[in-house]
């Protein structure tokens, strides 16, 4: 159970750190909406879930929060991107890329006859 | 850096307060209306839009849970939920909190009193800066003779070496930081008369060096230390003082720098305090310390030099001790090889041929006196600190048996947190938290006690006469003990109980009434049988060490302890020398003769049982009692008139000395009987002549008038050595120290006033010291197996209280469960008595069990401590039987009353009891 979870929220915090990257400051509904937006109804996850990652990303300092209004005048806490989550992010992409790459050489070889 | 962050994020975390709460709320509710107001423009309903947008969000609640697992650190936040519960149980049951909070801090304080004192003696070093580099020279000689290269009559023991030696380390040692000598001035107690403005009072010096205390990193509190420039010929007398000196006799003032005081009428002017913690290298503590220079008045060395300024030049005179610091990185191995030679040079210089079976330096890290005290005391430290440790283990099983039954009536609270999710751990960490915390608070309350009971401690171990450099304040060492025996003991109690409770098997336990079949009672009883195991160790060698001090106590000695009062003066101090010396001693015994209250006075050299004694080889008028290089086996006493008479001596054959043979000068002698059964059996030793010395000297001869029953010299234990009692006053004496005992004819407090006051009126320059009675000096020389005695005692009786505690209250428990299988008996037609014995078969078959298991224990406990013992062996079968009948009886006693309490079960109201 326990294993899932943290490479769930390992995803999860990349999805929240490039949403915070693209759109800019944003409440967590809004990052809620856009995750499942992009990933186009393929992922449905319960919005609270969103809740401890966000919590996680900012004890690491790649975000910060404050509370401000939103567009519907309600008063709701917006989520940051700061320079330490910018460079975190690149680190996740690259790695990501990285990983995508050696895995998918491995797939592409059971295809192969040698 | 990330994990860094995050962890010292969610510690802070864990801390925070409502505030952060209120905010997660108010943020998923907001989250929530915002997909409300969503679904409201899709086209839901209010009521459908808003079951909807919880239903996509997710369970709040769990969410908020995920949420502060995230925020804090979970483990942390059980633990002090955990904490918090047990504080509430321990205060819902009062009783048993008090019950369990006393037995471990009995435990818990007598280990940790014996601790610090353990500390104190074996792990604690010496108050000087970086006492690891420290090191002491001795010397260590195979058996032969060293007169060639060493006078017999110099210094002391094996730790004293000329002071050619220290010349030849100073110049030449180069692995050696610095070296210095110290010497003390006289011995325990009764070293120096020191004058401070017409007061006289007695004190220990000790002579240093001038590095002395530069090496050793002391400052003085005031004033300066003594340096190098005050061992200078013709310098003037200086001396620094002990910090408690100064407290005591100058009231801390520090005008006390620049003050002068006459020490053993040489005035000498104080230049400096000495830091308060430090109390010198060897066990007499010094009041004084003097510069290292001919200043014959101090008296160093202890006895004579030819003449004291011989004493630093001539190599064959051994009377420095010598220590020194080693330079960073060498170790003690190098260092004596290179100061081996240096020694063996000092002491072959300037003869001819160099002898063999030379002596070999040797070098230790420990001061002398640490040795020698940890010597003394290793074996009873041990004995107490394994008897701690069972009571320990006793308290612990006692709590345990407390616990269990305790958790009996918490099942179905336990029942009921594993059906509701709690894991099986969780349950047994949060007994564990109980019992821990039980164990801490008794480990607290025991601190308090070892902090009272360590001062008395070393009081019942080291005696009130002597001063000691032992220190058993608590340090960081002992309380880091405390708290580690205080955490495993509540671990080595609470794990059974908790494991137990945890294995519950959930349907039963949440469906059942009340259990009519016996409840499962192996642990309990394997409690209580451990703990009577225990306590027969205890009481087994509490028996045998008791006994041991009765017998030494109640030993024939050969003389009348009672009613006698002891106290030593020390002519040579005060200036008087030869004649007038002796003449004083017997001016003194005229005066105090004349007292009310005196039946009669007499003085000797040595105090008997003091441990002290004056062993020389001996030769009669018809050769050498023992052959050269034999140890001496004669043991001799210089006494005064009357006493035998004084002492209750038995005179057998002819008399005791006179004043007669005191005042003329007529040198007689007393032989006892072991002494005239080895030199003369057979045959009647009055009228020969014995002198003190190897050789045979008619002109130091004294004259053999009497033949005294044995008695005991300087030792309890041990048959009375062979002794000779010589009269004290012939012309070749010397003045000497001489302890003076006066039998009063009835017990009488006032008897040392009166006799300080008759001593004043001879001479008021001259201090007596050591005041005591015999029976005080006896209790001294039994200190140690009066306290093994006591203490023992006192550990036996707690454990055998603690096992009654024990049996008393499992038997009342067990009663309790089994009210209705007594009233099914009863109703049945039972008897009382029969039901009585049914309840105390148990108690007595658990203390059967104990006995049988612990029997062989305590036997095998014994024979290692057989050494100790006296008047008893190992397999005392006495004491064994002692032991067997106490514990049954405490079994017995504490198993009747439960008993009793179920046979006057009322049938009815038991079946009821369901």
């Amino acid at each position: 159970m326990k294993e899932k979870n943290e490479v769930w929220q390992g995803t999860l915090a990349i999805m929240v750190l490039r949403t915070l990257d693209v759109l800019g400051p944003q409440h967590g509904y809004g990052i809620a909406c856009r995750i499942e937006q992009i990933s186009q109804d393929l992922l449905s996850v319960n919005h609270g879930t969103l809740y401890p990652v966000l919590l996680k990303l900012e004890q690491e300092g790649s975000i910060t929060s404050e509370w401000g209004v939103s567009e519907n005048n309600r008063r709701a806490r917006f989520y940051r991107l700061t320079r330490a989550g910018k460079k975190a992010l690149q680190a996740e992409k690259l790695h990501w890329e990285q990983t995508t790459e050696i895995i998918a050489r491995f797939l592409a070889l059971e295809s192969g006859s040698e | 850096m990330k994990t860094l962050r995050r962890a010292w994020n969610r510690f802070a975390g864990s801390l925070v307060g409502q505030r952060r709460e209120a905010d997660l709320a108010e943020e998923l509710e907001s989250h929530i209306r915002m997909l409300t107001e969503e679904n409201v423009r899709r086209g839901m309903s209010a009521v459908e839009a808003r079951r909807a947008a919880l239903v996509t969000f997710g369970g709040v609640e769990a969410t908020k849970e995920s949420y502060r697992d995230q925020r804090g650190l979970p483990a942390f936040a059980a633990l002090r939920r955990d904490i918090r519960y047990a504080l509430r149980g321990m205060r819902r049951n009062p009783v048993f909190t008090a019950v369990a909070v006393l037995c471990l801090a009995l435990g818990i304080g007598a280990n940790t009193a014996i601790f610090s004192l353990f500390n104190a003696v074996m792990l604690r070093s010496l108050p000087v800066s970086h006492p690891e580099q420290l090191v002491f020279f001795h010397y260590v000689h195979p058996d032969g003779d060293l007169s060639a290269v060493r006078r017999l009559s110099s210094g002391y023991g094996n730790t004293s070496l000329p002071y050619a030696t220290y010349e030849a380390f100073r110049d030449h040692a180069r692995m050696l930081a610095g070296v210095f000598v110290f010497v003390s001035s006289g011995t325990e107690g009764n070293g120096l008369t020191v004058d401070i403005g017409g007061r006289p009072l007695t004190a220990d010096g000790e002579m240093v060096t001038g590095e002395y205390f530069s090496l050793l990193g002391l400052t003085p509190v005031c004033g300066r230390a003594i340096a190098d420039s005050d061992l200078t010929a013709g310098s003037p007398n200086v001396a620094v003082i002990s910090h408690r000196f100064w407290l005591r006799e100058f009231g801390g003032e520090t005008s006390a720098v620049g003050r002068s005081v006459t020490v053993n009428g040489v005035p000498f002017s104080i230049i400096g305090v000495a830091p308060p913690e430090f109390s010198g290298l060897h066990g007499t503590v010094p009041d004084l310390w003097f510069p290292l220079r001919p200043m014959p008045a101090l008296r160093p060395w202890g006895s004579r030099a030819a003449s004291n300024e011989s004493a630093f030049a001539d190599r064959r005179y051994w009377w420095c001790a010598i220590g020194g610091r080693l330079k960073p990185g060498v170790t003690r191995s190098q260092l004596l090889s290179e100061t081996q030679y240096l020694f063996r040079q000092s002491i072959t210089a300037g003869l001819d041929k160099v002898p063999p079976n030379l002596p070999t330096l040797a070098v230790s890290d420990a001061s002398p006196v640490f040795e020698l005290l940890r010597r003394q005391f290793s074996v009873p430290l041990r004995i107490l600190m394994i008897t701690a440790a069972l009571v320990l283990l006793i308290a612990c099983a006692n709590v345990a048996t407390l616990l269990v039954a305790r958790a009996k009536s918490r099942q179905k609270e336990i029942g009921v947190r594993l059906a509701i999710g709690a894991s099986r751990a969780r349950i047994i960490g949060q007994l564990l938290t109980e019992s821990v915390l039980l164990s801490l608070c008794g480990g607290a309350l025991g601190l308090l006690f070892a902090l009272w009971g360590g001062s008395v401690l070393l009081r019942l171990i080291i005696g009130t006469r002597h001063t000691t450099p032992l220190n058993v304040s608590p340090d960081v060492t002992v309380l880091a003990f405390a708290a580690v025996v205080s955490l495993a003991t509540g671990v080595l109690f609470g794990l059974a109980p908790a494991y137990r409770s945890a294995r519950t098997d959930l349907a039963r336990q949440l469906t059942e009434v009340a259990s009519s079949t016996t409840p499962r009672r192996g642990l309990t009883r394997t409690l209580v049988a451990s703990q009577v195991a225990l306590s027969v160790v205890l009481l087994f060698g509490a028996g045998l060490f008791l006994r041991t001090f009765r017998n030494l106590d109640a030993q024939k000695l050969g003389f009348e302890r009672q009613n006698l009062l002891l106290f030593e003066v020390d002519p040579e101090r005060s200036g008087y020398s030869g004649a007038r010396g002796i003449a004083l001693h017997n001016q003194l015994l005229e005066r105090i003769q004349r007292l009310p209250g005196v039946r009669s006075v007499t003085f000797s050299q040595v105090a008997l049982l003091s441990g002290d004694r004056n062993t020389s080889p001996g030769a009669t008028d018809r050769g050498a009692l023992t052959p050269p290089g034999q140890p001496d086996e004669v043991y001799y006493n210089r006494v005064g008139p009357r006493f035998f008479e004084t002492m209750g001596m038995r005179v057998l054959l002819g008399r005791g000395v006179t004043s007669h043979d005191t005042q003329t000068g007529h040198p007689t002698a007393v032989v006892n009987q072991s002494w005239a059964r080895a030199y003369f059996p057979n045959e009647n030793p009055i009228g020969h002549r014995i002198s003190v010395g190897q050789k045979f000297i008619p002109q130091q001869a004294y004259e053999i008038v009497g033949v005294a029953e044995d008695a005991k010299y300087h030792e309890m234990r041990g048959a009375p050595p062979r002794t000779v009692y010589i009269s004290y006053g012939a012309t070749w004496e010397r003045t000497r120290r001489m302890c003076f005992a006066v039998r009063a004819a009835v017990a009488q407090g006032a008897l040392a006033a009166s006799v300080s006051d008759a001593i004043r009126d001879v001479d008021p320059n001259l201090p007596l010291f050591n005041v005591r009675t015999q029976r005080q000096q006896i209790e001294q020389a039994l200190g140690q197996e009066r306290m093994l005695a006591h203490l023992s005692s006192f550990f036996g009786a707690l454990a055998v209280l603690l096992v009654a505690i024990g049996i008393y209250g499992t038997l009342s428990y067990a009663v309790t469960q089994r009210t209705g299988e007594i009233g099914i008996r009863m109703a049945l037609g039972a008897r009382r008595m029969a039901v009585v014995w049914m309840i105390l078969r148990e108690s007595l078959l658990v203390a059967g069990i104990g006995l049988v298991a612990g029997l062989p224990v305590a036997l095998a406990f014994s024979r290692l401590a057989a050494s100790t013992l006296f008047g008893v062996t190992a397999y005392d079968r006495a004491t064994i039987a002692a032991t067997v009948i106490i514990l049954c009886a405490t079994a017995a006693v504490s198993g009747f009353l439960p008993a009793n309490r179920a046979s006057r079960v009322d049938p009815i109201r038991a079946l009821r009891h369901e």
